[in-house]
């Protein structure tokens, strides 16, 4: 069964009650933060925190308007992070969770780069680190748990469920909301859909989410490349072979020429 | 340090014969040795405090110079090893490149080398760096595809310079072994230049994982064949270069005939790179992109102008058939593909990532030093191995002396 969440963030009101569950319940520690212009804090998700909520203070038609957005790993149903990964240490599971497998990482990074939302962080303060980043709490799930974060939710901002019907959730709620809602479920295609998802009640480039991202699922972009290997090989082979009997029969002919015979 | 010719006599004793210290230091060298030096200092304190406090590297920038340069840009310039092997074996003509070969094959040799131990260094757990070979990985990433492409070339690089070990030895079945050697080496060469043609290729897909989040100067839909074409240019280019300084320096021939036959298929080839890069920019309808004043565009001018214009005009017209032509022709593609690689892995990938990123000084120093030392290797093994320059009988019976310093 493939598991997802959805997000509303029109009930989102920022309480960070997921950070905090979060934190417990992945036994992550304490980091020292600073405050920036808005009440983000930590500022910048990292190895030892795996969601934040995002303020976003922006003036609109002269109205401050003040977001709050859930980040954290969006677990891809085709997951760029997996696709790249070296060791095979990342991996999407039957449940839905995108899981690391710090047994298998040899630390290369390829995931930060390939991965359009930039999830998973790294422990750089670490001599021997971990690629670190949000696994949908894989274990909770198979306990018959709902992840650290919905189960803490108030205000049932973050709902866990199977995908599909959450999706279908979604638009059920966009349609009855008559304009409440932004129509858009953000993850249905995005990066080839996720299984996190999101509604929001405002623009969603008020929000914090990332609204550039590709809607094909990008293993494809290595993958075209990867699939015409041996095409490219079986060609670099004709070539080659090819020109070794030309230069052959040339030199024999060359010899020929020179009276010598075959040699 | 040089053995005395005493121990000629003493030879047949010992397993393998070798005058180890035929290798001369000299001013040059020394520096070398001494960034070289560096580098390992900078490698063992990146052992000890991890890879956050010895780089600039962070969650915004996960690869730096260790991986753009010491990998993405030192893999090409080992090109030079399939280039000149596909040109000495399978092309008409072919066997008067045969002391090209051998250098261009001994360089290729310690430029694969060392980008597995430089990268050992990069990779957070370095004592894993053979883990994708013993326990396997994911057949799906351009990453697992390109370890063991270099994997299995680097045995095929051991049987194309082993011969020059092989040579040194007086027992008659180690000539035998050499010479059946010699009968099936082509199918190593083939073997080599098939996991070039994959790897080299790949370390372009690398980045097409970011699709076009890459700045749309250095977007290409097929990003991999442009680092494949411009290895292979860079393979004759920088060979070039290693005749030119090798010449020089020993005080060998240059030479300039069957270099500057090759000139021109380095030329056709980046411009066949350049139109069809161009082509795709504007298909993309980003061929605009080049007038819009930014840093980006500053360097991207400078990438083709110095990287493929330059080398294009050189290596096309009479100045082929001079040495100074073809050094600085081939050090120009050379640059160019360099220019690529870090314009394609920095320039085009920072302002995508929102990254912070300055390199430390014990990265840079890594990152120079190993260069540095690369060099130094290439010059112990040429004086150890003489048969790397030339025939035999040509050369001097004294050790060589180096004398370009």
């Amino acid at each position: 069964m493939a598991y997802g969440m959805l997000i509303d963030l029109s009930k989102c009101m920022g309480c960070r009650g997921c950070q905090v569950a979060c934190k417990q319940w992945n036994d992550l520690p304490g980091e020292q933060t600073t405050l920036g212009s808005d009440f983000t804090n930590p500022q910048k998700r990292s190895a030892y925190t795996w969601t934040t909520i995002e303020w976003l203070t922006t003036e609109v038609d002269g109205r401050t308007v003040s977001t709050f957005t859930k980040t954290g790993c969006l677990h891809c149903l085709q997951p760029a992070c997996e696709s790249v990964c070296i060791a095979g240490a990342i991996h999407k599971q039957d449940n839905g969770a995108v899981t690391i497998d710090h047994d298998k990482c040899i630390g290369c990074r390829y995931c930060q780069l390939g991965c359009p939302f930039g999830v998973p962080k790294y422990e750089y303060d670490q001599v021997v680190p971990r690629m670190q980043k949000c696994n949908l709490c894989y274990s909770r799930i198979e306990a018959g748990l709902e992840p650290a974060c919905a189960a803490t939710c108030p205000n049932d901002a973050i709902l866990f469920g199977e995908r599909d019907e959450l999706l279908a959730l979604a638009k059920e709620r966009i349609a009855a909301g008559n304009g409440r809602y932004v129509d858009h479920v953000y993850g249905e295609h995005e990066a080839g859909g996720t299984s996190v998802m999101y509604i929001s009640h405002v623009p969603l480039d008020l929000t914090t989410l990332n609204t550039n991202v590709t809607t094909e699922a990008v293993p494809s972009f290595t993958w075209k490349a990867m699939r015409q290997l041996p095409a490219l090989v079986g060609s670099a082979a004709v070539l080659s072979l090819g020109l070794l009997a030309y230069s052959n029969r040339r030199a024999r002919l060359e010899a020929e020429q020179r009276g010598g015979g075959a040699q | 340090m040089s053995t005395t010719s005493a121990t000629s006599t003493k030879q047949p004793t010992r397993l393998l014969r070798l005058e180890w210290w035929r290798w001369r230091m000299t001013p040059g060298k020394a520096l070398l040795l001494a960034l070289f030096a560096a580098a390992a200092v900078a490698a063992v304190y990146r052992l000890f405090v991890g890879l956050g406090p010895a780089t600039g590297l962070n969650d915004s920038m996960p690869w730096g110079l260790w991986k753009i340069v010491d990998v993405v840009v030192v893999v090409p310039m080992g090109a030079t090893g399939f280039v000149m092997a596909f040109v000495r074996y399978f092309t008409p003509g072919g066997e008067r490149y045969e002391y090209i070969n051998r250098r261009a094959v001994i360089w290729a040799a310690i430029m694969y080398l060392s980008m597995g131990v430089r990268l050992a260094f990069d990779i957070g757990i370095p004592w894993r760096i053979i883990n994708p070979i013993v326990f396997g990985g994911n057949l799906h990433s351009p990453l697992f595809e390109i370890a063991w492409c270099v994997f299995l070339y680097l045995i095929v690089l051991f049987f194309e310079n082993i011969s020059r070990v092989a040579e040194e030895q007086k027992r008659p079945w180690v000539h035998r072994l050499d010479h059946a050697l010699h009968k099936i080496l082509p199918g190593f060469v083939l073997v080599g230049i098939l996991l070039s043609t994959m790897h080299h290729s790949s370390l372009g897909t690398l980045f097409m994982i970011t699709g076009k989040r890459m700045d749309p100067l250095w977007y290409h839909p097929w990003l991999n064949y442009v680092f494949l074409l411009t290895s292979i240019a860079t393979g004759i280019g920088l060979m070039m270069v290693i005749e030119g300084w090798t010449s020089t320096y020993y005080k060998t021939r240059f030479e300039t005939g069957l270099l500057a036959r090759l000139a021109p298929w380095t030329a056709g080839i980046l411009t066949f790179v350049l139109i069809w890069r161009l082509g795709a920019m504007a298909l993309e309808g980003n061929l605009g992109q080049i007038f819009v004043p930014r840093v980006e565009t500053a360097l991207w001018w400078g990438e083709i102008l110095l990287g493929y214009v330059a080398p294009i005009a050189i290596l096309f017209s009479k100045a082929r058939f001079t040495k100074k032509g073809l050094v600085t022709g081939g050090l120009l593609v050379t640059l160019g593909m360099i220019a690529l690689r870090l314009n394609v892995g920095f320039t085009s990938l920072m302002d995508a990532l929102g990254a912070q990123y300055t390199p430390t000084i014990p990265e840079i120093l890594f990152t120079v030093g190993a260069t540095a030392g690369t060099v130094v290797i290439y010059t112990w093994f040429v004086e150890t191995l003489p048969s790397i320059l030339g025939p035999r009988e040509q050369q001097p019976t004294e050790p060589l002396e180096a004398t370009g310093d």
